[in-house]
C-alpha cells in the first residue's frame, strides 16, 4: 500500500511538472496570439519551442518575426538554429548568406554559416566564416563558440598546430571531444600494389601514427621484376607541426640486385608553413634531398607551393637536381617541374591530374617517390582518384603514362588505407 | 416499442454522446497545447456540419495559434461570410499584423472602428500597424483616442508617451509622462524615459 501511495505521489508530481512546462508554453502561445506583433513574446515562445524539440513550429515563429521585421537579428539566428537542428545545412547556409547581405557585421550569423558549411564538408569556407565571426563579435558566448569552431575546422583540415592553439584559447574545456581528437593517438595503415602491365609489379605497406602535432611514418616497398624480387626499400619519416611551419625529416634505405645502385640511402628535409587567405589554404615549401647510390650521389633542392580550396586544389614544384657521378666529367644538372590540379568530384572524393616534366632519373617527387633508375621518363602524365570508404577507410587509384625517347609506358597503382 | 426501435434509439444516444465527447476532446487537446489534434477533431466535426460558423471560427483560431496565418485569415473570411462578427474581423486584423501586412491591418481596423469607434483593442491594433511602419505621429493619435476613452489605462498611456516622444512632440510627451509617473511610477516607460522626459 505504501508503495502504491508513493508511486501515485510520484506520478502526480510528474504530471504536475509536465503540466507546468506545457502551461508555460501555452501562456506564451496565448501572449503571442493576443499580440501578434509582440516580438519579445514571440522570440521567447520560439526559444521555448526549440528547447522542447518543436523545431518546425519554432521555425515558423522565427520566420513570422522576419516577415514583421526583416532586420530582426535574433529571428535570423533562430531561423538558422532551427534549420540546422533539422539537419537542413545547405538551406541554413543559403539563408545565412541572405541574412549577411542585410547585416554583414553580425558575428553570430557568420558563426551559424560556418557551422552549416562545416557540416557540408566545406571546411576551408567554414574556417574563413568562423574567423570573420571571431573578428566581428564581442559577445563572450559567440567568441567561445567560434574559437571551438575554429579548433574543429583545423582538426578537419589536419592542421594540428593551429587546432592546438585554438583549443588553448578556450577558457574551459567546453568540448572535451575536440581535445581528445587532437591528443588521442591516431593510427593509419595502408597497403598498395602496382603494375606497369609488363615486367614490373610492386607492393607497399605504410604505417602512420599521429599524436597531437607530431606524426611519424614507416614504409616498406617491394619492387618485382619479371616476378622476382628486384628492389626493396625501408623508409621512416617524422613530422612536427608547429605554429611557424611543418618540419619533416625522412630517411630510407634501398636494397636491390643492381650493384651499380644498391645498397643506397636517401635523406630529406622539408619546411612547409601553412597560411590561410579567406577560403584558401596556401602551403609554400622548401625542401632538400640527398641520395647516395653506389655510382653516384644525388643532391636535390625543391621550391614549391600548394593552393587549396574546398573544391579545387593546385600545386607546383620546381626541383634542381645535381647528379655527382663517379665517372669523370659525367656530372649532370637537371630541372624537374611538377604540377597537379585537383577537383572535388563528389562529396570527399578527389580527382587529380599530374604533370611532371624533366629528366626524372634519381629525382625524389613531391610525394616522396624516388625514381631510382638510370633511364627514367622525361614527361609523366598522371591521374588519381581518392575516395573515402565509410568513415575509416579510403582508396587511392593512380595511373600514369610516362614518355621517354618517343616510347611510352603505362602504370597503375591501387592503395587501400584504414584509420584506427 | 419494438426491440429494433430500442436498439436504434440506443445507437443514436451513443453517437450523440460520442459527438459531444469529440468537441470536448478538441478543447482538451487545445488546453494541453496540442493544436494540431484540436484542429483535426474540429475539421472532422466541420465536415459533418459544413454550414456551422462555430467550427469555421474555431478552425481559424486553431490555425492562428499554429502560426498558419494565411490559412487562418481565409477561414476567418469564410466565417465572416456566414456571420458578420467583430471576432472574425479582429482575427483577420491579427493575421495581417502577424504577416507584416501593416497597411491591410490598419485599413481593416479603421473600417471596423467606424462600427465600434471606442473599441480599445481595434485602436491598439491600428496603432501597432502604424507604429511598425514608424509612423509614430499617427500611432500617438490612436493611443490618444484610447486614453481619452479610458483615462485609467496606464499601459496605453505609456505607449502614447513613447510615440509622442518618437514623433517629436516632446512637450505633450512630458505632460503625459508626468501623469504616467504619478499613477504608475513602476511603468517601464517611466523608467526608460526618466533621464529624458523627467525634466522641468
Amino acid at each position: 500500500m505504501k508503495l502504491i501511495a508513493s508511486l501515485l505521489l510520484l506520478f502526480s508530481m510528474a504530471l504536475l511538472s509536465a503540466q507546468t512546462g506545457a502551461s508555460d508554453l501555452q501562456s506564451l502561445r496565448i501572449a503571442v496570439a493576443q499580440n501578434p506583433v509582440d516580438a519579445t513574446a514571440r522570440i521567447n515562445l520560439a526559444y521555448q519551442l526549440m528547447l522542447t524539440g518543436n523545431n518546425s513550429e519554432a521555425l515558423s515563429h522565427y520566420e513570422t518575426l522576419l516577415i514583421q521585421n526583416n532586420r530582426n537579428i535574433p529571428a535570423m539566428e533562430g531561423v538558422l538554429w532551427a534549420l540546422q537542428t533539422q539537419g537542413l545545412y545547405q538551406e541554413s547556409v543559403d539563408r545565412a548568406k541572405a541574412f549577411l547581405a542585410l547585416s554583414p557585421a553580425t558575428g553570430s550569423l557568420h558563426s551559424y554559416k560556418a557551422y552549416g558549411l562545416s557540416r557540408l564538408g566545406l571546411h576551408l569556407a567554414a574556417r574563413s566564416a568562423y574567423s570573420k565571426a571571431k573578428r566581428l563579435s564581442d559577445d563572450d558566448s559567440v567568441q567561445q563558440s567560434t574559437k571551438l569552431g575554429l579548433a574543429w575546422e583545423y582538426l578537419y583540415l589536419q592542421d594540428y598546430a593551429s587546432a592546438k592553439t585554438q583549443l588553448s584559447k578556450l577558457e574551459s574545456r567546453t568540448d572535451p571531444h575536440a581535445g581528445e581528437l587532437l591528443h588521442d593517438t591516431e593510427l593509419k595503415i595502408a597497403v598498395g600494389a602496382g603494375t606497369n602491365y609488363a615486367d614490373l609489379t610492386s607492393g607497399n605497406l605504410n604505417l602512420a601514427i599521429r599524436k597531437a602535432a607530431f606524426s611519424a611514418e614507416a614504409n616498406y616497398d617491394e619492387l618485382m621484376l619479371d616476378g622476382a624480387r628486384f628492389r626493396r626499400s625501408f623508409g621512416i619519416s617524422a613530422m612536427w607541426q608547429n605554429p611557424v611551419a611543418n618540419l619533416k625529416v625522412d630517411s630510407s634505405i634501398l636494397l636491390g640486385k643492381d650493384k651499380r645502385v644498391y645498397p643506397a640511402n636517401s635523406y630529406g628535409m622539408s619546411l612547409q608553413p601553412v597560411f590561410y587567405l579567406d577560403k584558401l589554404q596556401v602551403k609554400p615549401s622548401l625542401s632538400g634531398h640527398y641520395g647516395t647510390y653506389q655510382r653516384l650521389d644525388a643532391q636535390q633542392a625543391d621550391l614549391g607551393f600548394e593552393l587549396r580550396s574546398d573544391r579545387l586544389s593546385g600545386s607546383y614544384s620546381f626541383s634542381l637536381l645535381y647528379l655527382d657521378k663517379d665517372s669523370i666529367d659525367s656530372d649532370e644538372r637537371e630541372q624537374v617541374h611538377s604540377f597537379s590540379l585537383g577537383v572535388k568530384a563528389y562529396k570527399q572524393a578527389w580527382l587529380k591530374a599530374y604533370l611532371m616534366s624533366g629528366n626524372t632519373a634519381w629525382w625524389t617527387s613531391p610525394y616522396g617517390l624516388v625514381y631510382d633508375a638510370f633511364e627514367a621518363n622525361s614527361s609523366i602524365y598522371g591521374l588519381s582518384l581518392y575516395s573515402p570508404i565509410g568513415k575509416k577507410m579510403g582508396f587511392l587509384l593512380y595511373s600514369q603514362i610516362g614518355t621517354q625517347n618517343n616510347e611510352t609506358d603505362i602504370s597503375t597503382a591501387l592503395t587501400l588505407s584504414y584509420s584506427i | 416499442m419494438s426491440k429494433t426501435n430500442l436498439i436504434l434509439i440506443l445507437i443514436l444516444c451513443i453517437s450523440g454522446l460520442l459527438g459531444a465527447a469529440s468537441i470536448q476532446e478538441s478543447y482538451l487537446a487545445e488546453a494541453r497545447g496540442d493544436y494540431q489534434s484540436a484542429l483535426a477533431i474540429t475539421q472532422e466535426l466541420a465536415r459533418q456540419d459544413a454550414d456551422e460558423v462555430f467550427y469555421t471560427m474555431r478552425m481559424a483560431w486553431l490555425r492562428y495559434l499554429l502560426g498558419q496565418y494565411n490559412e487562418a485569415a481565409t477561414l476567418y473570411r469564410q466565417g465572416l461570410a456566414k456571420l458578420d462578427h467583430p471576432d472574425a474581423h479582429l482575427g483577420i486584423i491579427n493575421c495581417h499584423l502577424a504577416l507584416g501586412e501593416w497597411d491591410q491591418a490598419r485599413s481593416r481596423a479603421d473600417l471596423q472602428l467606424k462600427e465600434e469607434p471606442r473599441n480599445p483593442t481595434l485602436l491598439s491594433k491600428a496603432a501597432y500597424a502604424v507604429f511598425m511602419k514608424k509612423d509614430y505621429h499617427t500611432a500617438a493619435e490612436y493611443y490618444a483616442r484610447i486614453v481619452s476613452f479610458y483615462p485609467w489605462d496606464m499601459d496605453n498611456r505609456g505607449y502614447w508617451v513613447n510615440n509622442l516622444y518618437l514623433s517629436g512632440n516632446i512637450n505633450e510627451a512630458k505632460t503625459q509622462y508626468q501623469i504616467l509617473k504619478k499613477y504608475s511610477p513602476q511603468s517601464q516607460i517611466v523608467i526608460d524615459y526618466k533621464g529624458i522626459l523627467d525634466q522641468e
